[in-house]
Parts: C-alpha cells; sequence; structure tokens
C-alpha cells in the first residue's frame, strides 16, 4: 500500500497481526491515529469511559481467549491512566499491546503539553517497550511486541509514538515486516530426555506426590495435558488463584484451591508431601506462606517457561526450563504404564480424603444461621447454580472475590477472569466488557464488591454503547470487607476506613440511570427467584445486587505471617 | 559475594536504563557500573559491581538475561580475570620532592597530569584494581587528597 501515514502503518501492521478489537480513548497526541482508525473498517475501535478500563477490558479479552488485547492511549493522562492496568497485565503475564501517543519527537523533553515519559514511567511492569523513531519502522515494532508479549512467558508491550511519526507530513509505503530481527530474544529450549527422565525418577519415587499447578497451564494452553498426566498418575491436583479451570474443579482427583484461602486438604497435602510437582506455578508469598516452613519433607519439581520463576522463592531439585505443554506431553509419552490404581488406593490418598471429610467446603456454603440475610458464600453456591456453572467469570478483589474462587467450580481453563497478582480493584467489570466483546455469545458475568465496582463503575456507559449484556452481581456487604477482615484480625477490630457511612448509591436505580436492569436482593428466600429473573434477561446487562451479611470473614486462611502453609483458621473460633 | 558481571547490551533506547532500573526495581545493588560503545557501535558493554547470597546473583544473571535488549551476561568473578580502576586525584604535599618519595614509597606508578608549584599540589592519574586504589587512597592519606575521581571498575577475562 502506498501512501500512507504513519497512522496507517499502524493499522495495516495491526491487521497483519489479525488483530479485531483497539480499546482505546482518544486525546492530543493520539489524533493521527484516530484518524486513520476512521479511515479503515477492519479493525472495531470500543471507547471506554477511562483509560484504565481499556487496559483491563483488552486483559479479559486476552485472559478469555488466549489472543494478545490491543489498547490506544493518547499521552500524558491517557498513558498514566493506562499504568494500573499494564500492572495488572504484567503480575499475571497477560499479552497485551499498549500504544500510546507520545508529544512530537522534537518537543520530547521539554514538558510539553501532555508529556510524560511512557518508556520511563511503564518500564518496571512491562515486557518489553518500543519507541517509534521513524514510521517506517512500525510495521517490524509491531511485529515484534506481538511476538515478545504472546510467547515465552507472556506480558504487555508499550508501543510509544510520538504524534508526527503518525501524521500525514510525509507518506509511507507499507511493506510487511519480514524477519523479526530480534536477535537476543531468548525462547527456552524443548526439554531434553534426560530431564524428562530425571523427572520420571523423581515421580516414581515418590509415594506422596501432589500435582501444584497454576496460571502457567492456562497461559501455556496445556489444560488437556494436564489433565492427561493427572489421570495417568492419580496423583492428587491443587490449582493456585490463578490457575483454577486448569483442571476441572468436580473431578474427584482436585482436592481444591492451595494457599491463603485455599482448602486444607490441599494445604495440607502440600506440606506432606515428598514431591511437589510445580507446573506453571510460582511460589507466590501468597500460596508458600511462611517460607522457612514451607513443605520441610518435600522435593521440588518445577516446570516453568520463565528461567527466573525456577529457584527464585522455593529451590528446586529439579527444574526444566521450558513450556508446560511439551513437558507433559513428553511425560506422558512415558507415563502410561504407571500403576494409578495402587496410587489411588494409597495411604496417602486415604489422608488427604481424611482431611477432605473433615473439612468439607460444603460446610461454607449452605445457607447460615443468619435469619433471612445472605451469606456470601451461599449467594456465590447459588450464582454457581443459576449459571449452570459454565459462565465467564471476571472477578473484582476482596472477599467476594475469594468467596467466587472458592465456591464457583471453574471445570474449564479461561473461564476465571481475576486479578491475582496485583490485586486490582475495579479490574472486573472493565474485565467483562472485553470478555464479552471476544465471546458475545456466552454468559459473561462479573461477580463484584460495592467498593471494587464503584472503582470503574463508568463502564456501565460503555456497556450500553456496544450493547454488550454482562451480568453484574454485587456482594454488598457495606464495606471493604477484606480490609475489615483484617482488622478484625490484626487490629482488634479497630475498622478504620472501611465504611461508606450511608452514601452507598442505589445499585439499582443507578443501573437504569445507565439503561440497564437493576434488581435487589435482600433476602434470602428471594434469592433464588430473583436469580432465575436475572438469568431471563441475557440481552440485557443486569445490576444485580445482593445484599449480604456484614461480619463474614474468608475462611478457611493459612495463618500470617509466622505459619506454614498448613496452618490454618477455618472459622472465627478455630484454628487446625 | 561480590560478583563483577559484563553485560553485553543492544544500543536501543531505554536499554541502559532498563538494566540499571532492574537492580533497583528487585532489590539488587551496584557498586560500582562503568558503560561504554563497543566498536560496531551497535552494542554497549557494561560492567557492573554487584553483592548478593550465590542465590541473589544467580536471579540478577537470569534477570538480566531475560531483557529482550541483553545479548550476554558474563560473570566474570567465577572466571580468571583483570580488573581495573583508575583514579584521578589531586594532591596537596609538603613539597614536590616529598610526594615523589610518597609516591615511590607507595610502588605504583602515578602519572603526574598537572603540577601547581606554588600551591604544591599535583594532579595525578592512577590505574589500579578496586582494592589496591583503596589501599593507595590509605597510603596518601585523607589530609593530603583534595579532591579525587574514579571510573568504575572494567574487567575481562583472560584469553
Ligand atoms: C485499587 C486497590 N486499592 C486498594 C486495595 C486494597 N483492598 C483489597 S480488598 C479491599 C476491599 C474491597 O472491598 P469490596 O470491593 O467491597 O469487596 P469485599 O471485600 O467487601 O467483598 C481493598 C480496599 C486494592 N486491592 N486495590
Ligand atoms: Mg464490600
Amino acid at each position: 500500500m502506498i501512501n500512507c501515514t504513519g497512522g496507517d502503518l499502524l493499522m495495516l501492521a495491526l491487521k497483519e497481526e489479525e488483530v479485531d478489537t483497539i480499546f482505546g480513548y482518544p486525546g492530543g497526541s493520539a489524533l493521527h491515529i484516530y484518524d486513520a482508525i476512521y479511515r479503515q473498517s477492519e479493525i472495531r475501535h470500543i471507547l471506554v469511559r477511562h483509560e484504565q478500563a481499556a487496559t483491563h477490558a483488552a486483559d479479559g479479552y486476552s485472559r478469555s481467549t488466549g489472543k494478545p488485547g490491543v489498547v490506544l492511549v493518547t499521552s500524558g493522562p491517557g498513558a498514566t491512566n493506562a499504568i494500573t492496568g499494564i500492572a495488572t497485565a504484567y503480575m499475571d503475564s497477560i499479552p497485551m499491546i499498549v500504544i500510546s501517543g507520545q508529544v512530537p519527537s522534537d518537543k520530547i523533553g521539554e514538558d510539553a503539553f501532555q508529556e510524560t515519559d511512557m518508556m520511563g514511567i511503564s518500564r518496571p511492569i512491562v515486557k518489553h517497550s518500543f519507541s517509534i523513531t521513524d514510521p517506517n519502522e512500525i510495521p517490524l515494532i509491531v511485529k515484534q511486541a506481538f511476538h515478545i508479549a504472546t510467547t515465552g512467558r507472556p506480558g504487555p508491550v508499550v508501543i510509544d509514538i510520538p504524534k508526527n511519526m503518525s501524521g500525514p507530513s510525509a507518506s509511507y509505503t507499507y511493506s510487511r515486516a519480514q524477519s523479526l530481527q530480534l536477535p537476543n530474544y531468548k525462547l527456552p529450549a524443548q526439554p531434553t530426555g534426560q530431564e524428562i527422565q530425571t523427572a520420571l525418577d523423581m515421580i516414581n519415587q515418590s509415594a506422596r506426590p501432589i500435582i501444584y499447578a497454576g496460571g502457567g497451564i492456562v497461559l501455556g494452553e496445556a489444560s488437556e495435558e494436564l489433565r492427561e498426566f493427572a489421570f495417568s498418575t492419580g496423583f492428587p491436583v491443587t490449582l493456585t488463584l490463578m490457575g483454577l479451570g486448569a483442571f476441572p474443579a468436580d473431578d474427584e482427583q482436585f482436592i481444591g484451591m492451595v494457599g491463603m484461602h485455599g482448602t486444607v486438604a490441599a494445604n495440607r497435602a502440600m506440606h506432606h508431601s515428598d514431591l511437589i510437582i510445580a507446573l506453571g506455578v510460582r511460589f507466590d508469598d501468597r500460596v508458600t506462606n511462611k517460607i522457612e516452613k514451607f513443605c520441610p519433607n518435600s522435593k521440588v519439581l518445577h516446570v516453568d517457561i520463565d528461567p527466573t520463576s525456577i529457584s527464585k522463592i522455593i529451590p528446586a531439585h529439579h527444574a526444566i526450563n521450558s513450556s508446560v505443554k511439551d513437558v507433559l506431553t513428553d511425560l506422558n509419552k512415558s507415563i502410561q504404564e504407571f500403576d494409578r490404581n495402587s496410587m489411588k488406593s494409597s495411604k496417602w490418598w486415604q489422608e488427604i480424603n481424611e482431611w477432605r471429610a473433615c473439612y468439607p467446603t460444603s460446610d461454607y456454603t449452605s445457607p447460615k444461621d443468619c435469619g433471612q440475610r445472605i451469606s456470601p458464600q451461599h449467594a456465590i453456591n447459588a450464582i454457581y447454580k443459576a449459571t449452570k456453572g459454565d459462565a465467564f467469570v471476571t472477578s473484582d478483589v476482596g472477599q467476594h472475590q475469594m468467596f467466587a474462587a472458592q465456591h464457583y467450580k471453574f471445570h474449564k481453563p479461561n473461564r476465571w477472569i481475576n486479578s491475582g497478582g496485583l490485586g486490582t480493584m475495579g479490574f472486573g467489570l472493565p474485565a467483562a466488557l472485553g470478555v464479552k466483546i471476544a465471546h458475545p455469545d456466552e454468559l459473561v458475568i462479573c461477580v463484584t464488591g460495592e467498593g471494587s465496582i464503584q472503582m470503574c463503575i463508568q463502564e456501565l456507559s460503555t456497556l450500553k454503547q456496544y450493547n454488550l449484556p454482562v451480568m453484574i452481581f454485587c456482594l454488598n456487604n457495606e464495606s471493604l470487607g477484606m480490609v475489615k477482615q483484617w482488622q478484625d484480625l490484626n487490629y482488634e477490630s479497630r475498622y478504620s476506613e472501611i465504611s461508606y457511612g450511608d452514601s452507598l448509591p442505589d445499585f439499582t436505580s443507578l443501573a437504569k440511570a445507565y439503561g440497564h436492569e437493576g434488581i435487589c436482593i435482600q433476602n434470602q428466600s428471594e434469592l433464588e427467584d430473583k436469580l432465575a429473573e436475572a438469568m431471563s434477561m441475557r440481552d440485557k446487562v443486569v445490576f444485580v445486587e445482593i445484599q449480604v451479611t456484614h461480619d463474614e470473614h474468608v475462611y478457611p486462611m493459612q495463618i500470617v505471617p509466622h505459619g506454614s502453609i498448613k496452618d490454618i483458621q477455618i472459622n472465627k473460633e478455630e484454628c487446625v | 559475594m561480590k560478583t563483577i558481571l559484563a553485560v553485553t547490551v543492544e544500543n536501543k533506547p531505554c536499554a541502559l536504563s532498563r538494566v540499571v532500573g532492574l537492580f533497583s526495581q528487585r532489590g539488587y545493588n551496584i557498586e560500582s557500573l562503568s558503560v561504554n560503545r563497543s566498536p560496531g557501535k551497535e552494542y554497549s558493554k557494561i560492567i557492573l559491581i554487584t553483592h548478593g547470597t550465590e542465590r541473589v546473583i544467580e536471579q540478577v544473571i537470569k534477570q538480566l538475561e531475560k531483557l529482550i535488549n541483553v545479548s550476554e551476561v558474563k560473570n566474570l568473578t567465577s572466571t580468571i580475570h583483570e580488573e581495573r580502576q583508575m583514579s584521578l586525584i589531586k594532591v596537596c604535599a609538603d613539597s614536590l620532592e616529598s610526594f615523589r618519595l610518597l609516591c615511590s614509597q607507595i610502588g605504583r606508578v602515578f602519572h603526574v597530569l598537572t603540577a601547581n608549584q606554588e600551591q604544591n599540589t599535583v594532579l595525578v592519574q592512577v590505574t589500579a584494581t578496586e582494592d589496591e586504589m583503596q589501599n593507595i587512597v590509605n597510603l596518601l592519606g585523607p589530609a593530603s587528597i583534595l579532591d579525587i575521581v574514579s571510573s568504575g571498575v572494567i574487567a575481562m577475562d583472560t584469553p
């Protein structure tokens, strides 16, 4: 194509990467690019209401599809507003391309209007970043950016484009970038036969193994392989918060989530294991609890695509720095003769099953002795049933997030979409928007709290504009519940700044003001009917406020900061 | 453990700040830093000294290698290598003769760059290892050093 502006080159390069949607917000430095958007028709632009939402929406799009989400923002405040979403994606290794406008190159450094050093500000929270110095580089840099964002351990990549690089002052000819020209970008190798053999030896020698799998399985599209590996070995499986759905929650080998709010059985099994098969995980502090007390008798077999994740926190006895999919494929070939039945009838499984029976998840989900009030755990269980367990579920951050993780059973990967690493309140609603864009025919729900929802509530307007019927379940406990829980546990219930007085909006009216449906559920007795009513309006955005009990704590909960992984409080009175 | 790393990095915008930023971001420290472009100009060589346990150093190296602009990270401490640092020192001596005497006692080659006869001050250049440099400074005595500026350490593995 000839007679292109830099902006046109950008659009053509994005098409080359099969981009169908950009989430963005215009402004001065990005106007040439916006003009190029106007002059084409293949890529759809979604105008959000705040740049943070653009990044979260792109993030939701990415997590639910595996394809990188694309964001376009202007310089200065547009770029800084995007930062929280970039950091969120970075912490959870989500592939994302963020294109930021920049002041013209001859103005850089002069504190020009809406100038901010995007390369500098974003540096610690991106996998890589590029600054355009010649429009002719755009096709190559876009290609490189997508390659970097999506391969190895994925992550966000920023492309900063000074205004004069995208404008019409000169015309360019588009030619597709041929080779990548990234001589120093290293990707991990295939696992070697020796590496696989050593892993097999460890597996064969273990009497108390556990599979500890995480977000790497989801990102590495290795759920099938994980399932086969678990089936062939008969080993118990636990998942991290980021891994939920990577293994079906209703499989009897699944012993629940691990970590701070994981099940007693999963955390105990980790502690008492003699072999931890760590697949696509990073031994986050929300899993391990006190490092010095971590699993004293366990050998660690660690498989991860990122060399820096290996032995960063817990030294690995054997590490394979390759993609989990490749490693599991190789292991699965060799593990056929494994005696899964004797594993299933082993003393190890007996023990685990006793822990499971002793501390069942259902203890938390049945309607409680709280009169007509609804307990949040029960609410999640009811949502699970009302949505037939088959929704894409985005979540915000707080108690409701943990309740959703514990009680919504995920059977497929890419369905549980939450900010695990950064814990970003405000993530849920825009992420649901992005998921719905990618999956218009699927049921997309957002589980949120009355605190979190108010951090990006303006996106109700975007949902209206693009007719994106997502269902919002807001668990209203009239406080920043998770903070309150910590103040109960560590500050003798001195509730510092966790409530809003009586200033909470009437969410039903608010939803209606945005042109949506609103439902408020106050009593236990109406829960099921009203959820069914909400579900009957699949073609609308329905904001369902569920008024839940005010003093709930999330349990089980590891005892922090000095406990081991297995030191757990199971209710307000008991530790086990 | 003191560790000298030689990092080869592409001459790209932000490349140096990515390397240096990594250290502050992850709580590692840089004790000495020296950067210069390689002859081809496409790459720069960074020599840096850091401290840390074996595990930390292993992480530092892996993190550096992960940077997209970094082509090679060599741990020189674990190989036989030469290291040098250069200092420019402005010294005040009782007389230039006594300074020469002191120099010969220290036993190092001092290149006298300029000498001011009236004020009995000299500007000298000296090249040494980091440890030797510390020693030289001690022998000259803080009282006689008017000003000192030192380069970062540079190092190379021996052929
Ligand atoms: C942007 C941001 N600010 C602050 C926090 C700290 N924080 C974690 S959970 C929480 C409370 C969330 O309240 P709400 O959304 O009502 O959820 P609840 O815990 O009540 O279910 C806060 C303030 C955070 N995670 N993110
Ligand atoms: Mg709340």
